[in-house]
């Protein structure tokens, strides 16, 4: 290819695709040449021999600038042959004194690809030679470094058409990117032009053709300061018409066989769940609970879930959930488990807890630092192959578990890996009915100590390496589950662990000035971006409403205020991503989800649940500028914004006059009739079903004290009530109160007869109906009393 | 023969149906540089014999201000709570005002502050200070009003004496607490 149709190529692109249309759900980028694996690799690593990085006496050839860095992912290439810098003022001041191009690599530990490029190609001293002489070289985590993570994958999209890790990208030493790519290999194969060859393209057309590469880098620099950029000035309207456009958005793309919303690569997407359920429970439409228990039932019986040890990976590669990328990210845990349990709290189906508690305690027994803190990632591969540590082939599993295997598959199969070798373990699919399969629940407990025998195999296999990093927003995002956990479940642990990681991060992540981002071996790094300090303080939030404890709150507000102060921007109320404000291409405010909310969405939201807390408006208020702000882009694909449409909703109902709230409704109500049509003076039946939410009660008929409004279906107009049969109430004592209350809990069912009084009757169906009152409390509140009117479809018949 | 089901909902809360909710009201302004608290809003509100009760009437003291109603077991279950902090710190510049949200009539709720021995003013609250106070949705809803007239707690559900006792200490310089962050 020559650089002219390269450049003509970029140019192309970068007009013709515009921003945001790109991928329906933004980041959930996958691995650079996951569709490629089978051949890319088998490809490469053949004609490829490994490279002598030591001397003879075992040290070092090569050293350079990472080396001093504590990410893993950075101190994985401080023994390359290539000359590489973190980010910062040394590289970029060199790339300006030489007026060199920058190539800029961004990766992180638990990326499989990015080992690969690592050991073909940064690791070949030939290769390195070409890097040296002719570009100054960075390297960056991408979970240090989310600000250029960001920027830079979204110049690779507009550059490339897609994206993924490693990102490869090439900048002008004023940083703008002119050309991007994802995985490259040491020699042209597949397709795809060996990195030697890319290098030398590249430093032809910085020397011969400049002009044309500054065109291209300007072009992609104006697009994504329109992008990120301030001044936002279209905004819609705040109401449910977005929300709706974007469940509208994802029941289109639901897939109903597997669940999920789209092909492989198939990605999670707890924030789209979640918003469904958010959804579900402001119109209790059944459909979009329906839609979040099959995916997540789905999800859970593919491989994508380890059935030894509990928790995710991060993505399937198919779209039966069969076959992931096994790295185990932080993120996945706290929202996978998050979304469970929340699917747990308005089904009650206990497959669903039982998973949710399988990641929390894999989380804390793999995954928690002695001191509290929650690791970043679990690496994907061992000795060079991905996912060995969890493949099995049949006969392993013959000679692990002898004459009970059988018993093992006909429950479990193995979903068969690309590469062939070997399988991930899944619960079987094709047997039973096709669709659901064979439901999770029904895996009698005779299988566990046969799945404990096999976790004991796979223990003494070669472990995947644990990137013990802790990461202040993620941490915040895993508080905020376990503290919810804590809540839906009450178990100790997971209130004790939420404890923990709070007090880990505010002592020893926070320096007084502000939070940090990151902390390993035993340093705190970096200054926090707004998503750390978002996901903490809605961790914390949880925390105070799992507690019950003051100093929670008292935390969150002084979090709120330090976050405020950092990344508000007071022209327009929008919060900036990062603090490295001056140093980056540009001064980014983001709202689109990623495998994570944006820092803009989940600040919304937090702020919203402070402003619910603590009555103080002025939160609410600077919610309502970020929703609004952000409202012109949400617009035009709103289901990329599952989270921003969590805050819209939460602000709905916060601000709602005097309309329908459900946001704290704990009572749901159905009528269902005995008749569709009766005659004239007949008796019917009524029955009124009553469904309580965990944790609240409504008072029994009787109520057990004369000042308690009692549950009661009462006469409306000409409907007469003959008889009501009222269940046989539950005794509660609650924490503060000497005598114990006499109530309904849970689902109950009030079996009325009632009559038409026949002069009251209209011809045909007539606007009949009776009352229901009601009074809710839980164990530290009450609601108003409510009498809700309840219409009886039914005919009259003379 | 065929069922006919209805799923209906719960439609809102008297509370909602008394017409109050979050406006567009204006920002509240923020505090004292340091304090971050919001200014507590002004209400006007009659008490059991008709008298006319403001916030600012209790100027310059710590104000507790509670949210109750007669037919809400935690909100009595903190009453001689309140009745209790009333009377050992009120020389010392606190007041306690119980905002009734009882919608029985004044009768049901001077019953109850009659047997209760209730020392301090309780008044008739209305959708206006309902909405004024964050849409208060659920009771007890309790708020720490400092000497300035500023919010320094707001706490939704049942909380022991000694919560408020300790409030009402850090307000009167009785106990300094520290905070993280030293």
């Amino acid at each position: 290819m020559s650089i002219r149709r390269l450049v003509v190529l970029l140019g192309f692109l970068c007009v013709l695709v515009p921003l945001g249309y790109f991928a329906f759900f933004r980041a959930e980028h996958h691995d650079a040449n996951s569709k490629q694996n089978a051949s890319t690799r088998s490809v490469t690593e053949d004609m490829v021999a490994k490279h002598e990085l030591k001397n003879p006496d075992g040290t070092w050839k090569y050293t350079n600038a990472l080396v001093n860095a504590s990410s893993l992912y950075l101190q994985l290439h401080a023994h390359n042959p290539v000359n590489w810098y973190p980010w910062g003022e040394e590289a970029l001041e060199v790339a300006r004194r030489l007026d060199r191009p920058i190539f800029l690599s961004i990766g992180y530990s638990t990326c499989y690809w990015c080992h690969v490029m690592e050991r073909l190609v940064f690791s070949d001293p030939q290769i390195a030679t070409l890097m040296n002489r002719w570009f100054v070289n960075i390297k960056a985590d991408k979970e240090e470094r989310p600000d250029l993570d960001q920027i830079y994958m979204t110049a690779t999209r507009l550059l490339n058409g897609n994206g993924g890790w490693p990102n490869s990208v090439f900048l002008t030493p004023d940083l703008k990117p002119f050309f991007a790519g994802t995985y490259f290999p040491p020699v042209d194969s597949n397709g795809l032009p060996g990195f030697p060859r890319v290098l030398e393209m590249l430093h032809d057309a910085w020397t011969n053709n400049r002009a044309q590469v500054l065109v291209a880098a300007d072009r992609v620099t104006r697009v994504l300061e329109e992008e990120y950029g301030a001044g936002r000035t279209n905004t819609a309207a705040l109401d449910t018409t977005l929300i709706e456009r974007a469940v509208e958005g994802l029941k289109a793309r639901y897939e109903p066989v597997f669940g999920g919303f789209s092909d492989a690569p198939k990605f999670p997407n707890s924030q789209a769940l979640e918003l469904l359920l958010d959804r579900f429970e402001f119109t209790h439409k059944t459909e979009l609970l329906e839609m979040v228990a099959h995916t997540l039932k789905q999800m859970s019986m593919g491989g994508l879930q380890d059935h030894l040890a509990g928790g995710f990976h991060r993505y399937s590669t198919d779209a039966q959930w069969q076959v992931p990328h096994f790295e185990k990210m932080l993120y996945n845990q706290a929202q996978i488990s998050r979304v469970l349990l929340h699917t747990y709290q308005l089904t009650g189906r206990e497959e669903f807890r039982r998973t949710a508690e399988g990641i929390l305690d894999f989380v804390r027994s793999e995954m928690t630092d002695p001191e509290g803190g929650f690791y970043a990632a679990l690496d994907s591969e061992t000795g060079g192959g991905e996912g060995s540590y969890y493949l099995w082939t049949e006969v392993e599993i013959r000679e692990a578990l002898g004459n009970k295997a059988e018993r093992f598959f006909a429950y479990y199969g193995l979903g068969r890996t690309l590469e062939g070798e070997g399988g991930v373990l899944t619960l079987r699919f094709e047997e039973k009915n096709h669709v659901g399969g064979r439901d999770p629940d029904e895996v009698p407990e005779d299988l566990e100590p046969l799945r404990a025998e096999l976790l004991r195999v796979r223990n003494a296999r070669p472990r995947p390496r644990m990137d013990t990093k802790i990461l202040a927003g993620w941490n915040g995002l895993m508080i905020q589950s376990y503290a919810f956990a804590y809540r839906v479940l009450r178990r100790d642990a997971d209130l004790a662990a939420a404890r923990l990681a709070v007090e880990f991060v505010l002592a020893r992540m926070h320096d007084g000035a502000g939070l940090t981002r990151s902390y390993a071996q035993g340093r705190a790094e970096l200054k926090a971006y707004v998503e750390d300090y978002a996901f903490m303080l809605g961790g914390l939030v949880e925390l105070y409403r799992a507690s019950g404890e003051q100093r929670y709150l008292d935390e969150a507000l002084d979090l709120a205020d330090e976050m405020i102060g950092k990344f508000k921007d007071p022209e327009d109320g929008l919060f900036f991503f990062s603090q490295n404000r001056g140093d980056l291409l540009v001064d980014m405010k983001d709202a689109q989800d990623s495998a994570i909310p944006s820092g803009n969405s989940a600040a919304a939201l937090s702020l919203l649940s402070l402003a619910s807390e603590t009555g103080r408006s002025e939160y609410r208020e600077m919610a309502r500028r970020i929703l609004e702000g952000f409202s012109g882009e949400v617009q035009r694909v709103p289901a990329g914004y599952p989270t921003m449409l969590r805050a819209t909703q939460a602000f709905l109902i916060q601000s709602t006059n005097g309309q329908k709230i459900t946001e704290s409704d704990p009572v749901q109500v159905e009528v269902v009739l005995s008749k569709e049509q009766v005659v004239e003076g007949e008796s019917f039946q009524v029955d009124v079903r009553v469904k309580i939410a965990d944790g609240w009660h409504i008072n029994a008929n009787h109520a057990s004290l004369d000042f308690l409004v009692p549950t009661e279906v009462q006469s409306e107009g000409p409907v007469e009530i003959l008889s009501v049969d009222y269940p046989v109430p539950a005794n509660v004592s609650l924490g503060f109160a000497a005598e114990s209350l006499s109530v309904f809990t849970g689902e109950v069912m009030l079996r009325a007869r009632v009559k038409v009084k026949p002069q009251e009757i209209l011809k045909g169906t007539s606007d009949l109906a009776v009352v229901l009152q009601y009074q809710a409390c839980d164990e530290r509140r009450c609601l108003s009393p409510v009498k809700q009117r309840l219409a009886l479809p039914v005919s009259i018949l003379k | 023969m065929k069922r006919r089901l209805l799923l209906v909902l719960a439609v809102g809360f008297a509370l909602a149906a008394i017409g109050i909710g979050w406006s567009a009201t204006k920002e509240s302004p923020k505090g004292k540089k340091g304090t971050g608290r919001a200014v507590a809003a002004e209400f006007e509100l009659k008490d059991l014999d008709g008298n006319l009760v403001r916030l600012s009437d209790f100027e310059g003291q710590v104000r507790i201000v509670d949210f109750w109603a007669t037919w809400c077991p935690p909100c009595r279950a903190e009453i001689p709570h309140f009745r209790a902090l009333y009377e050992k710190y009120k020389d010392q510049g606190v007041a306690v005002i119980g905002i009734s949200l009882d919608r029985g009539g004044v009768d049901v709720v001077r019953e109850f502050v009659n047997r209760e021995k209730v020392n301090y003013p309780t008044v008739m609250g209305d959708a206006k200070t309902v909405k004024a106070y964050g849409n208060v949705q659920s009771i007890p809803t309790t708020f720490v009003i400092d000497q300035d007239g500023r919010i320094y707690r707001k706490y939704v559900g049942y909380r022991d004496q000694d919560v408020f006792e300790e409030d009402i200490k850090v307000l009167l310089n009785i106990l300094a607490t520290g905070k993280r962050k030293g």
